[in-house]
């Protein structure tokens, strides 16, 4: 008996704790969460858009630098929060950040419950396999295992899309290589941005066998009804495309500025 | 009445994760008393070498976390010991759970030994029984009955740590949940989730008080 009390009281806790909203308020003065401050979200892991420098502590990457020169040009000051990739639109939700900058997809699903800008850089999924693989394009990839990271694009497209192979997914897209290279997975599909990067110096070992003919741009991610802040940032990144920081940082990164080219 | 239906179409999926959970908690823990007699007997031995290797055996599993475990064992190992590759992800993390819980429960058994009054083992070897007599027919046995408890305690301590499988993409009920809660934009599944936790919990709670109680009435 005491023990179906305690139950239940736990359940009672459980239930009152979920009833509590958030309720962190917004300056409405500023544009942002905090005033002079540009909080930005990203999932730091995902070369060569947001990744550690080799010393594994300073931020690098695509993503970072453009974010780094917008917060610069509107005169805030840079936040950048670290935060796994699965929730990290959950976050956006709850005012933990006012801005997700991690190489996200524009789809419909995330219009319909985002603010996502204009695209700033090309994107499409990839499906990478081994360069012996007889895997020769997604249709062929029926009975084997396929890495994705969870909760991508990659990951809706195999769910969304009846392929007949086993869905591996993971928190971070290296293990998804990692994988790959162990021989525990047969594909990896993933954004064309990170497979170009990890195909640098494997060109020799894999290749890249299906391209999605439906392109996925990425843009930047907003909370839905915050247009102030989606507006500004767009400004500054027309500003950035305008005077070809864009295609500098663009070449930094992926070799050459082809993904940025004609986006905007 | 929307949000109950929700949850009940989620059960499936959620109790399909709970099996892995059980299975993994109840293997780990099992290979880890085992594991862990003998690293405690072999800690208590006479014997330095055995005994400087069990202590250092021990301090390595419980200094270092069991996240980096799983995946040093998952992803480093192979890449260095190619041989020593594993591809079945739940043998993996069991063995990485096992040898972990070893440590532990290691640690909890060689207390229950010392904890039995050393006359009792001077007296069984002043009447001619030998060492492994005296373990085997004394003190072990003696030693399950106050051990119920802290592996009860261990047990449902690696029902929660078995949430860590999701690094290496095994769909215990932790990871299914995240999926679900992210695919249906909703993070209400975590209600039904963490209740199917504490039935889990509470029923082996039970379980084990059970046992305990059946141990006390032996002696």
């Amino acid at each position: 008996m005491k023990k179906i009390v305690c139950i239940v009281l736990a359940l009672i806790l459980l239930l009152a704790l979920t009833a509590c909203g958030s309720s962190s308020k917004k300056d409405d003065a500023s544009l942002t969460l905090t005033a002079g401050k540009l909080a930005v979200s990203a999932e730091i892991g995902y070369p060569p858009m947001e990744y550690f420098d080799a010393d594994g502590s300073t931020p690098i990457g695509f993503d970072v630098e453009m974010m780094t020169e917008i917060a610069k040009r509107m005169g805030l000051e840079l936040d950048l929060i670290d935060t796994a990739w699965d929730g990290i639109f959950a976050g956006l939700d709850s005012n933990k950040y006012d801005m997700v900058m991690s190489s996200c997809s524009i789809t419909p699903s995330r219009q319909e419950n985002y603010l996502m800008s204009k695209p700033y850089v090309q994107n499409a999924i990839e499906l990478l396999v081994p360069v012996d693989s007889d895997i020769t394009g997604i249709d062929s990839v029926s009975g084997k295992k396929v890495a994705v990271q969870g909760e991508t694009t990659s990951h809706d497209y195999l769910r969304d899309n009846d392929t007949g192979c086993e869905i591996m997914d993971y928190d971070k897209v290296i293990n998804c290589f990692d994988e790959l290279k162990l021989g525990r997975v047969d594909a990896v599909l993933t954004d064309s941005v990170v497979a170009a990067y990890y195909l640098g110096d494997e060109l020799d070992n894999y290749k890249v066998v299906w391209v999605n003919s439906e392109a996925e741009p990425i843009g930047i991610t907003f909370r839905k009804g915050n247009t102030a802040l989606c507006e500004a940032v767009e400004k500054v990144l027309d500003e950035m495309f305008a005077d070809g920081t864009a295609a500098k940082i663009a070449a930094k990164y992926f070799g050459d500025s082809a993904g940025v080219e004609g986006i905007r | 009445m929307d949000v109950l239906q929700k949850m009940l179409s989620w059960l499936p999926q959620l109790l399909d994760g709970a099996r892995i959970t059980i299975l993994m908690t109840i293997t780990a823990t099992c290979a880890g008393v085992i594991l862990g007699t003998f690293l405690a007997l072999g800690k208590i031995s006479r014997n330095v070498v055995i005994s400087k290797l069990c202590s250092a055996y021990i301090f390595f599993f419980r200094g270092t976390p069991l996240l980096m475990q799983l995946y040093f064992l998952y992803y480093a190992v192979p890449m260095f010991l190619p041989a020593l590759t594993i591809n079945s992800r739940f043998l993996a993390a069991f063995i990485a759970y096992g040898l972990n819980s070893g440590a532990y429960c290691a640690e909890l058994i060689r207390a229950a030994i010392q904890s039995i009054d050393p006359g009792q083992s001077e007296a069984a070897r002043a009447l001619g029984l030998t060492y492994g007599q005296t373990m085997r027919l004394l003190i072990i046995p003696q030693s399950i009955r106050r051990l119920v408890p802290p592996v009860g305690n261990e047990f449902i301590m690696m029902l929660k740590d078995v949430s860590l499988v999701s690094i290496i993409s095994l769909g215990d009920l932790t990871k299914v949940t995240r999926s679900i809660n992210s695919s249906a934009a909703t993070p209400l599944v975590y209600i039904p989730s963490m209740i199917i936790y504490l039935i889990i919990t509470a029923f082996f709670t039970f379980v084990f008080n059970r046992v305990e109680s059946h141990m006390a009435k032996k002696e």
